[in-house]
């Protein structure tokens, strides 16, 4: 790496702008980035297509397009790394360079590296400085200080311009799609399953493969520029650089002997500047305290400690008193009103609380139950009429088939079935927590029923729901001794045991 | 008002056990028939026979190649009925339905050639392409079961029912039939696609031996006299219907006019097709009385091209089966 013959201007920057920076970088040199980074790229899509396609899997194609992104993010990373330092690279060169690229780190690290948010900036860390396991992780932990937040913030930026770019394209397709076919709004967000159409399906796969293809250097870029930034503010190259320029300066003046002395001067300077900041090496004696606080002093009384320097802004006089000068009729009264409404808001949150309060005060039982996990879950309400028949218990003798059967006798036939019937109802729906609904007919009744009886008792109570639905609606009386059956057999379907 | 009803002029004592069993045998043999030529779609025959026995004529909702030539072909045979169909095209004309009167040299004689309607059973197929005028003269002999060619009438040969098909998508270039003649079907039929099952079993049995096209209802045999269908139909018409049971039918359709996300509600005919495809079912039951579940049965049939749904409804894409569904949910069930 020859400082000296770097191709963009060197300075401490802000974190974003140098961001900017990595943009216009990738701006600038796209024909040697995008020649190499397209012909791999479209070549590796290309084979994972085939490859995904043969197994009938291509949302695993999105998967693995997406995963192994770090590893051909090497190539415009290479090629930035070079031409910023002045080397002038042509496709060939990159593409020879591609598999000790591929080769230069750990397949594995890969998998780590896809889920970092500082991706972009580590990526020059691990390939261009060769660093490894301990060593590395201090550097990183060096160069993090500063950066990582842009580096991540980064990440995030260009993971949502991404899918900006995505479904762009997608749109895209589905404007040139004609009306009456029918897209699902799901397949438009993720095409990629089995029940999306072929057609679509691979036009979402080019989508998601034109958005990565397209973006991806500009990240990697901007990435590599917050990372020479970083090094730029950590070890002053902007510094070296304009040394460098001196050292030409005085070359090209002609003057042999000064030329012969800055660098000389240089490295004084540095060599100084070195001993003077620990004097008690010089004398290899260990300072007392009160010696060390002196020399502390000292050198915090020194011009490099105290140098001033005056800075100009604009600052509004007397605020407060402006305020009440400009405050016209209408803000004061606006003021006022705004104070108003404050006590009007507090007083009724005041009162909520303490209805809220009062509430649960009120329904203690019901609230301590459902804390406490221990309350049974609420009956379902059982319905205390149906088709004008009052089905409460309360409305029922007590004993409904002995009832039945005197009315039975006595010849009040529609009175006895509709007792047995009410009966048969109330008992289903006290017990077996049926919901029969106002709207339900004898059939409707009949289906509910069946669900949750016994093979006897669904027969019982098909059986008197015609007996029912003759005499109700044809006027007809079942047989004596129909009759009859059902009154004596209905305990033994629907009494409960007291 | 809870006496049951009779029509007038029918006579309870008529309608003996036997006679009700025998009508209930024959309209469910003529189930079993059809259901041999025409696979997997059972409601759609009942819901056919409900309106044979009932006298009324359906509209027949479906797309294309569900096989409703051959439904009406399989139920023409099992009454050894004729059959006639008419592809209602953009230039149908009135005469080419009902028939015309034209000049014969020979006789020096106007002669009435009678058109397709005079048939048993017409199938009308894709009315809504032919315009108001035709489909209002085919609507006429519906109502009347009689024609009017050169001032004379021409009764129409019981049992004459119309089956008339709709294609529920391609509505360009079609003339949707208005409310007040939609009123005239007894029932609104929608043929659904058969399961898969289903439609494995139709294609074995409607394709074995068949050359082209030709549809198959050799399977079906003919089990009644066009003449019993009309003695059937009689017998429907005078089962019994309590007054409750009446008074059901009329709140269904009456709630359908107050009912919010319908536009237009069913009129008082609504609920007369209520109780009389009500009745028909009654008699598929075996049964001589109407229930409120033979009205809650047919209530989808009966309804669903009598009302209009809010515009809201549509657009959302609300079916009137949906609306009616709910509706029934609240619509109380007989009293005592």
């Amino acid at each position: 790496m020859q400082i000296d013959k770097v191709t963009v201007a060197i300075r401490p920057r802000d974190s974003w702008e140098a961001v900017d920076l990595g943009l216009r970088m990738n701006q600038h040199w796209w024909k040697a980035i995008y020649a190499p980074w397209l012909i791999v790229t479209l070549a590796i899509s290309a084979a994972l297509f085939y490859l995904c396609w043969e197994m009938q899997m291509l949302w695993l194609y999105v998967l693995l397009f997406w995963w192994f992104k770090p590893l051909y993010s090497r190539i415009p990373l290479y090629v930035l790394s070079r031409t910023v330092f002045g080397q002038q690279l042509r496709t060939l060169d990159s593409l020879r360079a591609v598999p000790s690229l591929f080769m230069a780190a750990p397949l594995w690290r890969l998998l780590f590296m896809r889920l970092s948010f500082i991706r972009s900036f580590d990526m020059p860390v691990v390939l261009l400085e060769g660093l490894k396991g301990k060593e590395r992780r201090e550097r990183m932990q060096v160069l993090h200080r500063n950066s990582a937040s842009t580096a991540a913030w980064l990440t995030v930026s260009f993971f949502l311009f991404q899918l900006l770019v995505y479904f762009t394209f997608l749109l895209l397709i589905v404007m040139f799609i004609p009306q009456d076919v029918d897209v699902k709004q799901s397949q438009i967000l993720f095409p990629f399953t089995a029940d999306v159409p072929l057609l679509w399906r691979i036009s979402g796969i080019l989508a998601f493969t034109l958005s990565i293809v397209l973006l991806e250097p500009y990240y990697i870029a901007a990435g590599f520029a917050l990372y020479l930034n970083r090094r730029t503010l950590l070890e002053g190259w902007d510094i070296e650089i304009a040394f460098h320029r001196m050292i030409d300066r005085l070359r090209h003046s002609g003057s042999i002997i000064s030329s012969l002395l800055l660098p000389l001067c240089m490295t004084i300077t540095i060599g100084l500047a070195g001993m003077t900041a620990s004097p008690a090496h010089a004398s290899q004696a260990a300072p007392t305290a009160t010696e060390a606080k002196q020399t502390i002093k000292t050198i915090l009384q020194s011009a490099e400690f105290n140098a001033k320097e005056k800075r100009e802004y604009y600052r509004q006089k007397n605020p407060r008193k402006n305020d009440k000068t400009n405050d016209s009729d209408f803000l004061r009264w606006f003021a006022g009103v705004g104070q108003y409404l404050a006590v009007v808001f507090k007083a009724i949150l005041i009162i909520l609380v303490i209805m809220l309060l009062v509430w649960l005060g009120i329904n203690h039982a019901r609230w301590s139950g459902w804390l406490r996990g221990m309350r049974p879950a609420p009956k379902l309400a059982a319905p205390t009429k149906l088709f004008g028949l009052d089905i409460r218990p309360e409305s029922l003798p007590t004993d409904i088939a002995a009832q039945a059967l005197k009315l039975w006798q006595a010849g009040n036939a529609r009175q006895a079935l509709s007792l047995l019937y009410r009966g048969a109802l109330s008992r289903l729906a006290a017990h077996e927590h049926i919901t029969l609904k106002e709207s339900y007919t004898e059939g409707d009744c009949l289906r509910v029923v069946t669900r949750v009886v016994s093979q006897d008792t669904r027969q019982y109570f098909t059986r008197l729901t015609t007996a029912w639905q003759h005499i109700a609606y044809a006027k007809r009386t079942p047989e004596f001794a129909d009759g009859e059956a059902l009154c004596r057999q209905f305990a033994a379907h629907f009494e409960v045991a007291t | 008002m809870n006496e049951p009803t009779q029509p007038s002029g029918v006579d309870k004592s008529s309608i003996t056990p036997d006679k009700l069993a025998q009508a209930a045998a024959i309209a469910n043999r003529m189930k079993t028939e059809i259901n041999k030529a025409f696979i997997g779609q059972e409601q759609v025959v009942e819901q056919i026979l409900l309106a044979l026995f009932a006298a009324g004529h359906v509209l027949i909702e479906g797309v294309p190649g569900l096989g409703k030539t051959l439904l009406v072909r399989a139920l023409a045979k099992t009454f050894d009925g004729s059959f006639a169909r008419i592809q209602f095209t953009p230039d149908l004309m009135p005469s080419d339905v009902t028939g015309h009167a034209m000049y014969d040299l020979k006789s020096d004689q106007f002669r009435i050639r009678k058109g397709p309607v005079f048939t048993n059973l017409l199938l009308a197929d894709e009315i809504n392409r032919a315009p108001a005028k035709t489909q209002a003269a085919l609507l006429e002999c519906m109502q009347e079961a009689q024609v009017t060619i050169e001032g004379q009438a021409m009764p129409l040969p019981p049992p004459f029912m119309t089956l008339a098909t709709q294609n529920p998508i391609e509505q360009e270039g079609t003339y949707p039939l208005p409310e007040a003649q939609l009123d005239r079907f007894l029932l609104k039929i929608v043929i659904g696609y058969p399961t898969e099952q289903d439609e494995k079993t139709m294609i074995t049995a409607v394709t074995s031996g068949q050359i082209g096209d030709t549809l198959n209802v050799s399977a079906v045999n003919a089990i009644i006299k066009p003449a019993t269908i009309s003695t059937v139909q009689q017998i429907v018409s005078s089962l019994l219907v309590d007054g409750r049971v009446s008074e059901y039918a009329v709140r269904i359709a009456r709630k359908t006019r107050e009912w919010p996300g319908i536009a237009m509600g069913a009129g008082p005919r609504g609920g007369l097709a209520l109780i009389r495809a009500a009745r028909a079912k009654a008699l598929l039951a075996g049964r001589d009385f109407v229930t409120p579940d033979d009205i809650k049965d047919v209530a989808l049939p009966a309804l669903r091209h009598r009302i209009s749904l809010a515009p809201e409804l549509e657009i959302e894409g609300h079916k009137p089966d949906d609306i009616l569904g709910s509706l029934l949910e609240k619509v109380e069930a007989p009293r005592k």
